[in-house]
């Protein structure tokens, strides 16, 4: 029975994000985890002996200047050529904004749709008609799914989209469509792109499919990353499957540190997660952040020494993953324990001054002293820690709120030593 | 809330003791108590009534646990009383009953929710508090916020947490360092930015790449084709180079085939058939001649062979009598003896029967014969008869011995005596042994002690300074090593503006030498410098006599005695004139001179300056020793008030050493001594309970005094005694018990026997009966009857078929005889004449003589007819062969077979000449490069002969050059395809990006710790102003009133100011309005600083009506005050007093004395106290 691949955004060389270097961290690993990916993709084709493959746009990454990455495509492209598997691609806005997309000579077995007119790529053998339209560039607000052809009645339609289909979000309004309108093309399948989550638009009569990127790359892409494998016959699907691809699985584990007393207890229980994180997914690497969460004894403790928390998860992770677990970030989100908060209710002289520095806006910390010396660092900081989609701005009040919120956390705890200590 | 009484229950070094706080104001009381009198204690007692016993205190070490306890008569401000005990133990609150507290609401109201350490913050101050609040006023400047907020929340130590927090940021980022975390990771961070963009390829340079590939692509094919063709046009001139001479050859031997005209070539292989063909023929005829003449001679040998009759038509018979020859023989030799033999059994057998059964003949001998049942059955009882026998005999004798042997272990058991009970004894020495030889410890411990205690009053003895014992060492309160530190540096800092005020006046006493040195060279080098003093002498002289002139001239006054006085003894004029000349020659002398006088003024200058300078140099050097020796003076009296006669600052900080040295080893001795008792009660107390134990057992008592081990070794060998008894008496009861059970086995045994042999002998008797034997018959008689019959018809069995045998035996003779004679009789009678085995002999050796010649006779016969059929076979051949031949004449086409051979001559050289044109056509095409031969042959006609070589040498040459060509564009092509496969897809720059991520990652959580850090102090700094700005004024007033108190009036207040680097400060307000900087006070006056601030705190508590306050306790903090202020201090804490209770701890004498001297109506309490004494001043109320 006729097989096919269903891949998108595999956004070549761009790197893992949020991934702090520390001692033990399985760095050469994780460092080209995209290319792995991608030949992953390669080797399942020939596992499956699949009759094609479609990418739905975003081979590269916008703004990435290396050609070397095309040439790494090509290459790719060249095996499966050798294995006599031909591909069908459109470009997505990344492909659209990036250089290397015009100058790249493809090896003869893949073709890349028109971004002019959609195109149709009829497989005569198999009785299957593709039909798509690249990004011609990278803001494309129309619906190109609009002017393409309706399906044809002797073959096995699919549509392949880069689009941000209705009722997803996270992603810029590109090439926007509805699911209506895809249903009304009298396709079989619609092999859409851009979406980095893979989401089932609609599951049968057509299958509308957004199969995820190929990598999870950072804390927010979680879970199996990979490809749907598509079988069909005689016009109808038969089965679809996701298979991973990726190399890395990023997780996020959310430790409940409610019951316990010391940072200790804490790092047992995160050894704990990480324990069953790799036993579940030991196969392949894994890209860990971990919570700490929780109304807690310790947490004055973890707000005083955070380094210690952290050296210790991450010193788990290495020992208990056997080197498979990259420790992402350690939040701290942990609260005081009530005892705290009882204190801060009390009238003592240091129920007062702690429950003073506990109050006022957060604006008024940022003093214009402070702010001048803040200055300082921010001006030196890398642009895409300052701009970009999650930039560091310490006069968004959110942000602000919560490092001072921290701050306070941090503060308080020493105050407290200091007075129980004595001088 | 007030105490009226802290009742030390079990607490500490205390039991039953009341410290009572009498007055109707709250009052201030002095607890005074020497070292070691458990003033401490007293003061945890304190803490420990209003918040509970620490969960570790050290007070337990006379009363466990379940004893600690402390109570008090607390009072609140509305005169309530309450009486309760606090117990470490549960419940830990008590009422004055020792029944749990069940209402702690009094408690809990007086304490108005302070905890412990608020408790010590606020309501507690002692000397390090003291000397660390100081500390910190001058650290940190007299800064006002942190002074503020340090004092007002008990000397917090803000600045440490500031510093901190400061401190772990700035190892996070610095905005001109290279080093802290932040700015490395940046700076790693430009760096992979610059690696990637080194490690990127762009789109153009890829293109440019490929291109230049392609084009060289190109270029190399081109010089390809090139060569290609010189290449083959070379190859064409080395080629007819080659063919030429071949050609020219081939042309020569197709001449000659031509001249030998029409010749038909014999086929393939004519000529050597031909030639064997004659030679077999030859060689065939040879052996039909040699085997005709073999024939004849065969025929000849097979006539001579003479074979008779008769011997071989009876050869089967002669055969078989041959065989049966030698048992013939054998059976003559054997028949008398076989004979003999049986005619001997005949007669034992008889024998044997005679003496078994006389008169029985040898027919009637089967009556005897025995069945084998019956044999079987008597040997079998007679086997058994020896065992049982000798079983039944052993058994009795067995149980003889038994008897015996039961009897006398029953007598010896009756003889020993019974053991005593020792288990607990034993017991209870073990556990002591076990707990190792505890005199031995003792007598060790002692000695330690004993050396301890020596060491230590050596040591003492040798501690400069000192006078009085090491136990009241031990109390001595020493000076902190900051205290000493704080002296040191002080005394270092006048030393060290003394030296160099010294330095200074040595440098100005040399200028000033200089200077006059140098005026008295100016003197001598001119004569006199007259001087601009001596110049205005001379003037106002002149003017003077002008004057004197005028009024004598113009108003006509006498003055004569006036001109006497200041005129020279001259006539006026004349005087005047001089006094003018003198003048002028001093002015004019001075124009002259200008440099001299110049260098001579300006000499004097500095000496009166210097002089100046020197004047106040040596001013302030005085003032500074005055302050060496204040300082000197102040670290004696320091000393002093300890009752030490202070030597220099090292001298002392060595001494501090051996004082806390010796304090140690005091303390060494004081536990040991205590080790020491504690081992000997625990020694006398086991000696007790050994004894008891012995007797209780009923062994002697012990000799009163022994020692412990001693009593042990006793205990040890009386239990040791007892254990041998028990053990043997248990020995012999347990053997005497086996014995008696081996004797009934024994008997049943015995018994058993018996009845087995009485059955036997009834079996035997009828078993022997068959034997005809009695019954009674011994087992030996049996046996030798048995072998009797035995014997007996061991004999006569075989008779009978020994006679069968004979009887055989001569039959076969007479058989033989017979044959042997018929045999004889049809072949050659006349051998009749001899014996039968010796007429067969002869018959068969003469059988075996004619066989051999009938086998030869056969050979010779075959031989025979094998030779004719091989002459038949060669004449075929020979026939075969002519026919052959005659067909090849027909093939040659000749008429007989001996015109053949010059036939084959012309074929055979036709032939040869065919081959060489072959093999010369073959090496024109084997040199031809796979060219046609028609090509090659035609070929050499497009090259002249004589040009050939010239032409050659012109394209060698081309095609070299062509070939340097073609290598470099190779290596061109070659070197850019390894270029362009550089490119190759390579992931350097991605990897970098990686990197730069990992980077990026460490900054973002690097920096947002380093700005929770600086949020965080920056938080605290808003909270000291908060602080500041609530409390400054109120808080400042009062202190400034309690600091103009506390220094006597030396200092009229204390207020905020901006200090020399305009940062708002502390300043104190001396007497005469002037301000003074914490740096510039005195130690001392510091102290009195920090304690104004840090009591400013209570008036300030109690303008807030719903607060209570707690008694407030001072332990030993007015040591370092003078008499005068601390005085001063007693009288204000006494006005504090009449709200606050005030208790004081101290150890000095002195301090009471003071308080007694400066305030009014002391009592004292002595009675009930074994230690303290407590001073109350409490009726100011009034």
């Amino acid at each position: 029975m006729p097989k096919f691949i269903h891949a998108a955004d595999l956004h070549l060389d761009s790197p893992l994000r949020g991934l702090s270097k520390y001692e033990g961290a399985p760095e050469d690993e994780l460092r080209l985890a995209t290319r792995e990916a991608l030949k992953n993709l390669v080797r399942l084709a020939e596992e499956e002996r699949v009759d094609f493959v479609l990418i739905a746009g975003d081979v590269y990454d916008g703004d990435w200047k290396d050609y070397n990455t095309g040439l790494f495509f090509a290459a790719q492209m060249s095996r499966l050529r050798a294995l006599g598997i031909p591909v069908v691609m459109i470009s997505g806005n990344h492909d659209a904004e990036s250089q290397i997309t015009r100058s790249l000579t493809l090896p003869d077995n893949v073709t890349r749709l028109s971004h002019k007119k959609p195109e149709t790529k009829i497989f005569e053998k198999l009785g299957v008609a593709i039909h798509g339209q690249s990004f011609e560039t990278r803001a494309v607000t129309d619906d190109l799914s609009a002017h393409y052809p309706r399906g044809y009645s002797d073959a096995f339609n699919i549509g392949l989209l880069h689009t941000l289909a209705e009722g997803q979000e996270g992603h810029d309004r590109y090439a926007p469509c509805t699911i209506d309108g895809l249903c009304k093309k009298g396709y079989e399948y619609w092999a859409l792109g851009h979406v980095h989550t893979r989401a089932v638009l609609h599951d049968a009569e057509p299958f509308i499919l957004f199969p995820g990127n190929i990598q999870g790359r950072h804390a927010r892409e979680t879970e199996g990353k990979g490809c749907t494998v598509v079988t069909f016959d005689n016009g109808k699907i038969l089965n679809t499957q996701h298979r991973d691809l990726h190399v890395v699985r990023w997780t996020v584990l959310r430790i409940d540190a409610t019951n316990a007393a010391t940072s200790d207890d804490v790092a047992a229980l995160a050894k704990t997660a990480l324990r069953d994180v790799a036993t579940n997914f030991g196969d392949k690497l894994i890209a860990a952040r971990v919570e700490i969460f929780g109304s807690t004894r310790a947490h004055s403790e973890l707000m005083t020494e955070p380094e210690q928390i952290i050296n210790d998860i991450r010193s788990s992770a290495t020992d208990t993953g056997n080197g498979q677990i990259w420790v992402e970030k350690v939040k701290l989100l942990t609260t005081p324990h009530r005892d705290l908060a009882a204190l801060l209710n009390d009238d003592t002289p240091l129920s007062n001054m702690l429950r003073s520095i506990t109050q006022g806006d957060s604006a008024e910390v940022l003093s214009a002293d402070l702010r001048a010396e803040l200055a300082q660092l921010h001006e030196k900081l890398p642009s895409e820690l300052t701009s970009g989609p999650d930039p560091m701005d310490w006069d968004d009040p959110a942000q602000r709120d919560k490092l001072v919120t921290d701050a306070r956390s941090l503060l308080i705890p020493r105050l407290q030593s200091a007075w129980n200590g004595g001088v | 809330m007030r105490l009226k009484e802290l009742q030390l229950l079990k607490y500490g070094p205390f039991e039953d003791q009341v410290l009572r706080f009498p007055g109707r104001a709250p009052g201030l009381h002095i607890i005074f108590g020497q070292n070691e009198a458990g003033k401490s204690s007293a003061l945890r007692g304190l803490k420990a009534l209003l918040f509970g016993i620490a969960r570790n205190t050290s007070d337990d070490f006379l009363f466990g646990n379940d004893l600690l306890s402390v109570g008090a008569v607390l009072q609140s401000d509305d005169g309530r009383e309450c009486e309760l005990q606090r117990w470490k133990a549960k419940p830990t609150l008590r009422d004055k009953n020792n029944k749990a507290l069940t209402d702690t609401s009094f408690l809990a109201r007086c304490l108005g929710g302070m905890d412990e350490t608020s408790f010590e913050r606020f309501y507690g101050l002692d000397y390090d508090e003291l000397q660390e609040g100081s500390k910190m006023l001058l650290q940190e400047k007299g800064n006002v916020g942190t002074s503020i907020f340090s004092a007002g929340l008990g000397a917090l130590d803000v600045r440490k947490v500031l510093t901190d927090l400061e401190e772990k940021a700035g190892l996070l980022f610095k905005a001109k360092a290279k080093n802290p975390t932040l700015n490395k990771l940046i700076s790693d961070y430009n760096q992979k930015k610059s690696e990637i963009k080194a490690a990127s390829l762009t789109v153009k340079v890829f293109q440019e790449k490929e291109d230049q590939y392609r084009e060289a692509e190109g270029k190399l094919e081109c010089l390809r084709l090139l060569q290609k063709d010189l290449h083959a046009r070379k190859t064409k001139l080395e080629r007819i180079r080659r063919t030429r001479p071949m050609i020219a050859e081939l042309n020569e031997f197709e001449l000659q085939l031509k001249d030998l005209g029409d010749v038909a070539p014999l086929p393939d292989g004519f000529i050597d058939e031909r030639r064997k063909l004659t030679e077999r023929q030859r060689q065939l005829h040879d052996e039909i001649a040699e085997r005709s003449r073999d024939l004849e001679s065969i025929q000849e040998d097979i006539a001579k062979l003479h074979l008779p009759t008769g011997v071989l038509e009876h050869a089967a018979a002669i055969i078989d009598l041959q065989k049966a020859l030698t048992s013939y023989v054998d059976a003559r030799r054997d028949l008398p003896g076989l004979k003999a033999k049986a005619t001997k059994a005949r007669e034992e057998a008889e024998f044997i029967l005679k003496i078994l059964r006389p008169g029985i003949p040898l027919s009637g001998a089967e009556a005897v014969r025995l069945r084998p049942d019956h044999v079987a059955r008597i040997q079998s009882l007679g086997g058994e008869e020896k065992t049982l026998r000798k079983t039944h005999d052993t058994l009795v004798l067995e149980v003889l011995e038994l008897e015996e042997e039961l009897k006398q272990g029953k007598d010896k058991l009756a003889q020993l005596p019974q053991a005593l009970v020792t288990e607990r004894t034993s017991a209870l020495v073990s556990r002591i042994q076990n707990e190792g030889n505890l005199e031995r410890k003792l007598a060790d411990e002692k000695e330690q002690l004993k050396r301890r205690r020596d060491e230590a009053e050596i040591a003492l003895k040798r501690l400069q300074f000192w006078n009085g014992t090491l136990d009241q060492l031990a109390e001595l309160k020493v000076p902190g090593v900051e205290t000493i530190t704080s002296f040191e540096q002080r005394t270092q800092l006048k030393e060290n503006e003394r030296a160099a005020l010294t330095t200074q006046i040595a440098g100005i006493e040399r200028t000033l030498a200089e200077s006059r040195q140098e005026l008295v060279r100016l003197q001598k080098s001119g004569g006199d410098i007259p001087t601009a003093r001596q110049l205005a002498a001379a003037r106002e002289q002149r003017e003077s006599a002008w004057d004197l002139i005028q009024r004598a001239w113009l108003k006509g006054e006498d003055i004569d005695q006036k001109a006497a006085a200041i005129l020279p003894p001259l006539a006026l004029p004349d005087a005047f004139e001089k006094l003018v000349r003198d003048a002028d020659t001093i002015a004019d002398n001075r124009f002259r001179d200008a440099t001299r006088v110049s260098q001579h003024e300006d000499r004097i200058q500095r000496i009166e300056s210097a002089e100046i300078e020197l004047g106040k140099l040596h001013v302030e050097k005085r003032e500074r020793e005055v302050e060496l020796d204040q300082i000197r003076a102040a670290w004696h009296e320091r000393w002093k008030t300890l009752g030490v006669e202070a030597g220099s600052i090292p001298e002392m900080r060595n001494w501090l050493v051996q004082r806390n040295d010796l304090v140690q080893r005091s303390m060494d001795v004081r536990n040991s001594a205590r080790d020491c008792d504690v081992l000997a009660t625990s020694i006398q107390h086991r000696i007790t309970e050994v004894s008891s134990s012995l007797e209780q057992c009923g062994a002697e008592p012990c000799a009163a005094g022994s020692g412990l081990n001693d009593v042990l070794n006793r205990a040890l060998s009386f239990c040791k005694k007892q254990e041998l008894q028990k053990f043997e008496r248990k020995t012999l009861e347990d053997r005497t018990e086996e014995t008696g059970r081996n004797w009934r086995r024994k008997v049943t045994a015995r018994d058993c026997a018996k009845t087995k042999l009485d059955e036997w002998k009834e079996k035997w008797a009828d078993a022997v009966a068959v034997l005809g034997l009695r019954p009674d018959a011994l087992v030996h008689e049996a046996e030798q009857t048995l072998a009797k019959i035995r014997d007996l018809f061991d004999k006569l069995d075989p008779i009978p078929e020994a006679e069968k045998r004979i009887a055989s035996v001569e039959q076969a003779i007479v058989q033989f005889e017979k044959q042997s004679a018929e045999l004889v009789l049809k072949i050659d009678p006349s051998l009749g004449q001899f014996h039968p085995d010796q007429a067969t002999e002869a018959l068969n050796e003469r059988l075996i003589v004619v066989r051999s010649s009938q086998a030869k006779r056969e050979q010779l016969i075959k031989q025979s007819d094998e030779s004719a059929r091989k002459n038949e076979r060669a004449d075929g051949e020979v026939e075969a062969i002519k026919k052959r031949l005659h067909d090849m004449c027909d093939t040659a086409e000749c008429g007989e077979p001996a015109e053949l051979d010059a036939v084959e001559r012309r074929s055979e050289l036709f032939r040869a000449l065919q081959k060489k044109i072959d093999e010369t056509k073959k090496s024109i095409l084997n040199a031809g490069d796979g060219w046609g031969l028609a090509d090659l042959l035609a070929e050499p006609s497009d090259v002249h002969s004589d040009e050939l070589d010239a032409q050659h040498a012109q394209t060698h040459t081309g095609l070299a050059e062509l070939e340097a060509e073609f290598h470099s564009a190779h290596e061109a092509k070659a070197r850019l395809k390894s270029e362009r496969d550089a490119m190759d897809g390579k992931a350097n720059a991605a990897d970098a990006a990686a990197q730069a991520q990992c980077i990026v990652a460490q900054i973002r959580d690097e920096s947002e710790q380093y700005v929770r850090l600086r949020m965080a102090a920056e938080l605290l700094r808003r909270e000291i102003d908060r602080y500041r700005e609530e409390n400054q004024t109120p808080l400042l007033r009062h202190a400034s009133a309690i600091f103009a108190k506390l220094t006597c009036g030396g200092y009229s207040g204390v207020r905020a100011d901006l200090d020399e680097q305009g940062r708002n400060a502390l300043m104190s307000i001396r007497k005469d309005g002037r301000l003074l900087g914490v740096e510039g006070m005195s130690d001392g006056t510091r102290d009195q600083l920090y304690l104004a601030l840090r009591l400013a705190f209570l008036p300030l508590y109690l303008e807030k009506e719903e607060n209570e306050p707690l008694p407030f306790v001072i332990d030993d903090v007015l040591i370092n005050f003078d008499d005068t202020r601390c005085a001063a201090a007693f009288k204000f804490l006494y006005e504090t007093s009449a709200r606050v209770q005030v208790i004081v701890f101290t150890h000095h004498k002195h301090i009471v004395d003071l308080a007694k001297h400066a305030l009014p109506e002391a009592t004292c309490q002595h009675e009930g106290l074994q230690t303290l004494e407590v001073f109350s001043f409490g009726s100011s109320e009034g």
